[in-house]
């Protein structure tokens, strides 16, 4: 048996005086006030395969001889 | 529906991109953010094969992670005459599928995938300059 069937949530004023930031990026999010529900996602793939260094590029066919 | 007045006496924003919001004020739909990226960067293009589709990738593949209902009993919000009074907001980037919101709203969904190809052969300088860092 739960110990209350309603939570009742009161928003009182709010009140800021600065706010400085550089940046907000890849499914970030900066709220002042209110929401009733937040999903965020963010993916990143580049290590291991995704930086690939050596001669593994398929390289442009050499022209014909004689043009 | 919840509602507060906002009020701002100065917004410096200097870049929103990449999907990104800058909201002031109530919103009853919410966001729904979406950035796909695929950023290829090679020594010598490879302009033959079709490489650029996300479908070919598996990140963008992967399913989204589903968060579970919220614990506890319902809640119910009151927000009468809570005004939000702010002086200033100094944000110099927004971006991929961020969101910056003074007030009321939801709710908010976002979503970024990032591929990031770097292809560098040492020995070859590339035709076009770039930065291989």
């Amino acid at each position: 048996m739960a110990l209350f069937d309603q939570m009742n949530v009161y928003n009182e004023p709010v009140r800021i005086g600065s706010i400085r930031i550089l940046g907000v990026s890849s499914s970030s999010s900066l709220l002042i006030g209110d929401t009733q529900s937040m999903t965020l996602y963010s993916y990143f793939d580049t290590p291991p395969e995704s930086v690939i260094v050596g001669p593994l590029a398929p390289l442009p066919a050499l022209p014909e001889e004689g043009e | 529906m919840r509602s507060r007045v906002s009020a701002v006496r100065c917004v410096d924003v200097n870049t929103i991109s990449n999907a990104g919001i800058l909201a002031i004020g109530d919103n009853r739909d919410g966001a729904k953010l979406n950035s796909r990226v695929l950023a290829v960067q090679r020594s010598l293009a490879t302009f033959g094969n079709d490489e650029f589709r996300l479908e070919f990738y598996s990140l963008f593949a992967r399913p989204l992670p589903i968060a579970p209902p919220p614990p506890g009993p319902p809640a119910l919000f009151f927000s009468a005459c809570a005004p939000i009074e702010i002086g200033s907001v100094d944000v110099t980037g927004i971006s991929a599928a961020s969101h910056v919101r003074i007030g009321c709203g939801g709710p908010e969904t976002a979503e970024t995938r990032i591929v990031n190809i770097r292809n560098r052969i040492p020995g070859i300088r590339p035709q076009v300059e770039v930065d291989n860092k």
